[in-house]
């Protein structure tokens, strides 16, 4: 579902690359966590996935699709939510949904049914028709939410998808991305929260300065440092620390 | 007030607003992007010496007539009358936008400031801006006057603390007018909407007062002249009566060596610090208010249930379009600055047939001296110069500042995308143009059929010219903006974009005025029609090579 080739990146004016030969490989059904510490280029790598930002060398291919040679049939094949969901304010919710309904080209029926299921659950119905920069931030979460999951995409990406929100979200959040997966479609997320990713992950990825420096799911991962009841968060610190030392 | 508080405040949002960190972070240290400011000084040094050569043949103009009236102040006064009303009307818009709709305020209110001490460093980055506008006028007015009359050091101290204060008078006011209108608006949850009418009731006093000032005139220029030697003062004290702190500032350049001037400068001077100490007063009481009631519109209605109805399916572009015109309709800022163009020919024409209405004119002339072939042009033109000058198209990526990314990640190219924001600026421009095309057709009565003509082209022309703005502004858009106005008014592109139809407009007139000469104007019309295919094709094959490639890039 997404490859992520041999791909490099590196800031104007920096001197080491924010992406640094990062290679990944996801396949269709999973849920995939993508941890590392801050600035160690989770969101860099997501928004090029998306195409918010072009590698500097390699390729990414969403559903089969290069996302540099066909953007668009890449696109639709994704729904992304950023770490802060900056909507248009002046848009209202139903307003804002029906651009994304139109511009992903959602059958009218679908798209009304799956707006008010998702409204409904997220209990944003009765506000539908208040402009969105009336809404609190975690409404605002949650209507991104409701937009990047319209269109059904077979490839769901979010960063840092729990900041935010209140608990109940969190948890239905939670549901909704094990819902997702099970109609056969692809999550990726990037968090901070490692238990999240401990408990509902079926692969992790760990990234620190740029490069991967562990993949796979929980049991190899434990498997690979010997120990076979070590926690995600101990891994975590263990090999990210490793990273500091061996950089020293 | 904490001072030392306020200037660093001020500093930042100097800063902030003209980005003179990021200049010397570009410009210096990367040495990225040095054509930019190189490109516009080139712009900036003709332009100016254009402007200030030809103010002061004017000046000179008026000085030697005020001279042989006895008045060689005049020109002072009307110097200082001019940038007065210029600051008023530019205020306006500013101080909405900065005092109001700036990103900046929900940090500002939850720091621990005074609203006095937050509204002095607002005021004093406004006042920076205005600075720039209307030095420009002044100085050399005001340098030619103490040359010609060799006046005193005196003179020169008074001008420069003149210059200094000039435009805090007038600013204070208008943010007095905004203070008061915002607080009256923000208790009606259609603020937006009442900002914006707000906005254009002040513009149609502006020219209603004006148009009040010339029907008290005397009309007929013989009794003006007896007026004007009837005493030594009299037309100062007429132009006056409009604003009495504009004479206390002439007088007290003019009388800058005697205890008189010093006495009207005093007057002044103490005016403006009255004015601003009532600002700051206002701003204790209810500046804080409006900012905040306008920041609680979390007031979510009442149950909505959801029907069947509302969901209404669109293509991608159209659906586009529609939010992109949403989104500028519902923005004070956007609307304020985009769309005061074109309503200020129609209020003009407006006013001025009420004028005509009291005292007979004969529009003949300006009809007679108009050859449909000519008409044909001019109007096309008014379309495309209206399109640019409203900032609309070179502003249309700018203006999705932190929230571009929505439009990034969506399936769409970058040739829909830039359709949509097409089509949404030129549905904005056609209707504007059309109704001063039509206001101007109807009061000067103009032939209808070379207006319909011209308006066919200019349709077609305007398309093509704001096609290429919007794509100017997708090389270099302004995205990191704190206040929506700052995205239009100190974009950069939109004065790329004039610069770039004045180089299309100065030729086409030089051809006008060519083909009339040699009496060929019908091929005027011809190559007219050639030159606007011609640029419609160029910005289809700009869109279509170079398109995508910035859109990534963006």
């Amino acid at each position: 579902m997404l490859s992520v080739r041999n791909v490099y990146k590196k800031y104007p004016g920096a001197e080491n690359y924010a992406i640094d030969n990062l290679n990944l490989e996801i396949k269709g059904g999973e849920i995939f966590g993508f941890l590392g510490p801050n600035g160690a280029g989770k969101t860099t790598t997501l928004k090029m996935i998306v195409g918010l930002l072009n590698p500097d060398q390699g390729e990414i291919f969403v559903d089969g699709h290069n996302v540099a040679n066909e953007p668009i049939l890449a696109k639709r094949a994704i729904g992304f939510v950023p770490d802060n969901p900056d909507l248009y304010q002046r848009l209202t919710a139903l307003e804002y949904l029906n651009l994304i309904g139109d511009v992903y080209e959602v059958p009218r029926d679908l798209r009304s049914e799956r707006i008010k299921y998702y409204l409904d659950i997220f209990g944003l119905n009765n506000a539908s028709k208040d402009l969105i920069q009336s809404y609190s931030h975690g409404m605002q979460q949650k209507l991104a939410l409701t937009g990047a999951l319209l269109h059904m995409p077979k490839l769901f990406i979010l960063d840092e998808p729990m900041v935010g929100l209140d608990p109940k979200s969190a948890h239905l959040f939670k549901e909704i991305m094990k819902e997702h997966v099970q109609n056969g479609n692809t999550v990726v997320f990037s968090t901070h929260v490692l238990e999240v990713a401990e408990r509902i992950c079926d692969r992790v990825g760990i990234i620190n300065k740029g490069k991967l420096i562990a993949c796979g799911t929980m049991a190899e991962l434990r498997a690979s440092r010997g120990s076979a009841d070590e926690t995600l968060e101990k891994l975590f610190l263990e090999l990210t620390e490793e990273g500091e030392t061996s950089e020293n | 007030m904490r001072i030392k508080l306020v200037g660093s405040l001020f500093k930042s949002l100097l800063n902030t607003q003209y980005g003179f960190s990021a200049m010397k972070y570009y410009y210096l240290k990367k040495r990225q992007r040095i054509w930019e400011p190189i490109l516009i000084i080139l712009a900036l040094i003709p332009t100016s010496i254009a402007l200030i050569t030809g103010l002061l043949q004017l000046v000179d103009t008026i000085y030697n007539l005020g001279t042989m009236l006895g008045q060689p102040q005049l020109v002072l006064l009307l110097s200082i009358l001019t940038a007065q009303i210029a600051t008023f009307i530019l205020a306006f818009s500013l101080v909405v936008a900065t005092f109001y709709f700036s990103n900046d305020l929900k940090t500002l209110i939850a720091w621990p400031l005074t609203p006095q001490e937050v509204l002095t460093a607002k005021f004093a980055t406004i006042l920076f801006s205005e600075y720039l506008t209307t030095l420009l006028f002044i100085v050399p007015v005001w340098v030619y006057y103490g040359l010609k009359t060799s006046a005193s050091f005196l003179y020169w101290l008074t001008a420069l603390l003149g210059v200094l204060t000039l435009p805090i008078l007038p600013l204070a006011i208008a943010t007095i007018i905004v203070i008061f209108l915002m607080r009256l608006v923000n208790i009606s949850n259609r603020k937006d909407l009442l900002a914006i009418i707000g906005g254009f009731i002040v513009l149609i006093l502006i020219f209603g007062g004006q148009l009040y000032l010339q029907m008290k005139l005397p009309q007929d220029p013989q009794i003006i002249m007896e007026m004007l030697l009837e005493k030594s003062n009299g037309l100062i004290k007429y132009a006056g009566r409009v604003f009495p702190p504009s004479i206390w500032l002439t007088q007290s350049l003019k009388d800058a060596s005697n205890i008189t001037g010093w006495g009207y400068f005093g007057l002044y001077i103490a005016v403006t610090i009255v004015s601003y100490l009532l600002l700051l007063a206002l701003a204790k009481r209810v500046f804080y208010q409006g900012v905040l009631a306008g920041m609680e519109t979390g007031k979510l209605t009442k149950k909505k249930s959801l029907s069947n109805y509302e969901i209404k399916t669109r293509s991608p572009l159209l659906s586009l379009t529609y939010s992109e015109m949403k989104m500028f309709l519902r923005t004070p800022p956007f609307v304020l600055n985009g769309l005061v163009g074109y309503v200020i020919l129609p209020i003009m024409f407006i006013f001025q047939g009420v004028k005509f209405n009291n005292q007979p004119v004969d529009l003949s002339i300006i009809t007679q001296s108009l050859s449909p072939q000519l008409l044909v042009v001019f109007v096309a033109l008014y379309f495309a110069v209206m399109g640019v000058m409203s900032s609309i198209p070179s502003t249309a990526f700018s203006r999705e500042g932190k929230y571009l990314w929505n439009l990034r990640v969506m399936p769409v190219s970058a040739k829909t995308s830039m359709a949509a924001k097409l089509t949404a600026a030129q549905i904005i421009n056609v209707l504007g143009s059309v109704l001063g095309v039509i206001t101007v057709t109807f009061f000067l009565k103009l032939p209808v059929l070379p207006v319909l003509a011209g308006m066919i082209i200019g349709i077609v022309f305007s398309f093509a010219v704001s096609g290429l703005a919007i794509f100017l502004d997708l090389t270099r858009p302004l995205l990191n903006w704190t206040n929506p106005a700052h995205a239009m008014k100190s974009n950069l592109n939109t004065i790329l974009a004039l610069i770039g139809l004045a180089a299309l407009v100065i030729p086409t007139i030089y051809r006008v005025l060519g083909h009339t000469k040699a009496g060929t104007i019908n091929l005027m019309i011809l190559e007219f029609l050639i030159i606007t295919v011609l640029l419609a094709f160029v910005t289809y094959w700009i869109w279509n090579r170079y398109g995508e490639k910035f859109y990534k890039k963006m």
